[in-house]
C-alpha cells in the first residue's frame, strides 16, 4: 500500500475511533460550553444590563486566553501523545504494523486523525463565540476576518503544539510532565520577559497570530514583542514540518517491545 | 516446493535479556506447532517473523523475500497475538472491518470478509457490540478473527487457544487444520503439548531461546516418557505407604516429607496403579496425590541438566 493510501485509510479509521474516545467528548464538551456563557452575557448585553460591545470583548478575551493559553495545549499534549503511547500502552500497535502499512502511514494517518477531531471542535467554537457575540454586527466583514484570524492561529497552534510534543513522545516515555512543565511552565514565564527570550516559544508566535484589534492584547500579555505574521506561520509551519519528520523517523527507527 | 518461512542465525536480545539465540529454521506449508514453556522465546520468535521486532543479528524471509524491505508482503501474512489488546470502543464488526481494510482491500470487500470471519468464530450475533462488553474467550476468539479475515497465506498464532472454552477450543483446532488442507501454511505456538498434538505432529522445541528439537511430535512424547517423574503423596501413613512401594521396579527413589512422600519413577502410570492398588489393599488413608512437575518445563529442565 502506498503510503499516502495507508494514511487516507488509517484516517478514516482513527477519525472514527476518535470521535468516540471519551477524552474526545469531554474536550467537545469542555470547548463547546463557553458557548453557553457568552449567550448568557450576550442576552444581558441585550437587556440593557451590560454595556453594549462588552459581550464581543468578553468573548475575543476569552478565545485568547481560554483557547490559546489554555485548551489548545492541553488538548496538544494528549493528540501529540496520544498517537504512539496509547497505541503502546494498549499493546494494539501490532495490529497496526502486522499490516502491510508503512510506520510512517500510521504515524501521520492517526495524526492527522485525531488533529482534524481537535481543530474541528475548535473551529465551531470560536466560530460559534465570535457569531454569537457580534449577534448585532453580523454584517461587519470585520467580524469575518477576526473569525479567520482566530482559526487560522487555531489551526496552526495546535498543529505546532501536537507535532513538538508527538516528537517528545517518540523520545521519551514519560512525556506527559515534560509537556506540563513545558506550556504551564516555560511558556507562561518566557512570556513576559521583553527581548528575544519570548521567541523561544510557541506561544509567541500563536499570539503574533492573533487578531489584536481589541484590548485582549494587554489583557494577555506585557511588554509582548510580536513577530511578523508572515514570519510566525512560516516559523510554526517549519516547527510542524521538523517535529514531523523528526516523529516519523523515531518511529520508524524506534522498537516498540509490547 | 520453496520455504515459506526462512530465519537464518537469527539472534534478538533485550538488553541483557536473550530472546533468541541462533536460530536457523525453513518452515514450509502445514502446520507447524511452536512448543516451548512460557518464556522460552517463542512471541519473539513469531514477532521476528512478522516484522514486529527486528533481529539483532540475522536474516528473515517470507516467501522468499526479506521482510523489512517487503512490507506489502504483510498482506498475505495474518499474525494473532498472545496479548488481550483491542481498541476499547470499536464494536467487534468495526475492529475487524478496520484490519481487513488496512490490509488493502475495498469496503465491500471489507465487509463481506469481516462478515465471513466473524461468522467463522460465532461472533456474528455480538458484531455490533463494543469489544469491552467481550468476555475473554470471545475477545480472543475476535483476535482470530482478524488475523484470518484477508485469507492469508502464512497464519501465525501466539497462544491462540489462551482463555477459550472447549467447544470453541475445537473449532479454532479445526479451523486452523482447514488452512493446512487449504495447502497454507499456519504457525502456531503454545507452551501446553496436548494443545499442539491436537493441531499438528510437526513441532518446534524451544527452550531458552534456543531450538532445542524440530520435528515429529512422538519425539517429545518419548522425551517425556523417559524423564524421571515425581508423584506427591500427602498421607498420615508415609511410612505403611513406602513399605508398598519399596523394591518395585516402578520406583525409582523414595524421599518423605514433613505429611508425606514423594515419589520418583519413569513410569507415572504404572505407579499410580500401583498407589491405588496400595490404598485398597493396606487401606492408607491418602489427602492429595499431586504430580509437581507434569510440564514442559519441567521436562526442559531435566533436558538441559542431563
Amino acid at each position: 500500500m502506498s503510503i499516502f493510501k495507508g494514511i487516507v485509510e488509517i484516517f478514516k479509521v482513527f477519525f472514527r475511533l476518535g470521535l468516540k474516545k471519551t477524552r474526545t467528548r469531554f474536550f467537545i464538551i469542555f470547548s463547546l460550553s463557553p458557548i453557553l456563557l457568552i449567550i448568557l452575557i450576550k442576552t444581558l448585553e441585550m437587556g440593557g444590563l451590560l454595556s453594549r460591545g462588552s459581550t464581543a470583548e468578553f468573548s475575543a478575551n476569552m478565545i485568547s486566553f481560554l483557547f490559546f493559553n489554555f485548551l489548545i495545549p492541553i488538548m496538544a499534549i494528549f493528540l501529540g501523545s496520544g498517537v504512539i503511547k496509547e497505541e503502546v500502552d494498549d499493546k494494539t500497535l501490532c495490529y497496526l504494523t502486522s499490516r502491510p502499512l508503512s510506520k510512517m502511514s500510521i504515524l501521520m494517518g492517526k495524526f492527522s486523525a485525531y488533529f482534524s477531531i481537535f481543530f474541528l471542535v475548535i473551529a465551531t467554537s470560536i466560530c460559534f463565540l465570535s457569531l454569537i457575540a457580534n449577534f448585532n454586527n453580523l454584517t461587519n466583514i470585520h467580524l469575518y476576518i477576526e473569525i479567520l484570524g482566530f482559526n487560522l492561529a487555531a489551526f496552526l497552534s495546535i498543529l505546532a503544539y501536537s507535532s513538538v510534543f508527538m516528537l517528545v513522545s517518540t523520545l521519551f516515555n514519560r512525556m506527559i510532565l515534560f509537556s506540563f512543565l513545558y506550556v504551564f511552565g516555560w511558556e507562561n514565564i518566557v512570556q513576559y520577559l521583553p527581548g528575544t527570550t519570548q521567541k523561544l516559544t510557541i506561544a509567541h508566535y500563536v499570539k503574533s497570530l492573533l487578531p489584536f484589534g481589541t484590548s485582549q492584547g494587554s489583557f494577555l500579555i506585557t511588554q509582548f514583542e510580536p513577530t511578523p505574521k508572515l514570519w510566525a506561520v512560516i516559523i510554526l509551519l517549519v516547527i510542524t514540518g521538523i517535529s514531523l519528520f523528526f516523529s516519523g523517523y523515531l518511529f520508524n527507527k524506534k522498537e516498540y517491545v509490547l | 516446493m520453496s520455504p515459506v518461512v526462512e530465519v537464518d542465525k537469527l539472534s534478538k536480545w533485550y538488553g541483557n535479556i536473550l530472546g533468541i539465540v541462533d536460530v536457523s529454521l525453513t518452515i514450509g506449508a502445514g502446520i507447524k506447532g511452536l512448543l516451548g514453556p512460557n518464556g522460552a522465546g517463542k512471541s519473539t520468535f513469531l514477532k521476528l517473523i512478522t516484522g514486529q521486532l527486528k533481529p539483532n543479528i540475522g536474516t528473515v524471509k517470507i516467501f522468499g523475500l526479506p521482510l523489512p524491505s517487503n512490507p506489502q508482503l504483510l498482506t498475505r501474512v495474518g499474525y494473532c497475538p498472545e496479548y488481550d489488546s483491542y481498541y476499547r470502543e470499536m464494536t467487534g464488526f468495526e475492529f475487524i472491518y478496520s484490519l481487513v481494510k488496512l490490509s488493502g482491500y475495498d469496503s465491500r470487500e471489507s465487509v463481506d470478509k469481516a462478515n465471513q470471519a466473524l461468522v467463522e468464530v460465532g461472533l456474528e450475533e455480538r458484531a455490533g457490540d463494543l469489544i469491552k462488553h467481550y468476555s475473554l474467550g470471545m475477545r480472543q476468539r475476535l483476535r482470530i478473527a482478524q488475523s484470518i479475515a484477508h485469507h492469508p497465506d502464512l497464519l501465525i498464532l501466539d497462544e491462540p487457544l489462551k482463555g477459550v472454552d472447549p467447544i470453541w477450543r475445537n473449532k479454532i483446532i479445526n479451523i486452523i487444520k482447514s488452512y493446512q488442507q487449504q495447502g497454507k501454511t499456519v504457525i502456531v505456538s503454545s507452551h501446553i503439548l496436548h494443545e499442539i498434538e491436537a493441531m499438528t505432529e510437526d513441532i518446534i522445541l524451544i527452550n531458552q531461546g534456543k531450538v532445542f528439537a524440530e520435528g515429529d511430535i512422538h519425539y517429545i512424547r518419548d522425551l517425556i516418557k523417559s524423564h524421571p517423574h515425581k508423584i506427591y503423596v500427602k498421607t498420615e501413613e508415609s511410612r505403611k505407604m513406602a513399605g508398598g512401594l519399596i523394591n518395585r521396579e516402578e520406583v525409582l527413589s523414595i524421599n518423605f516429607s514433613d505429611q508425606g512422600l514423594m515419589v520418583e519413577t519413569l513410569d507415572r502410570d504404572k505407579l499410580l496403579d500401583l498407589i491405588a492398588q496400595l490404598i485398597i489393599e493396606k487401606n492408607i488413608e491418602v489427602k492429595e496425590l499431586t504430580s509437581p512437575d507434569d510440564n514442559l518445563q519441567a521436562v526442559f529442565k531435566y533436558l538441559t541438566e542431563r
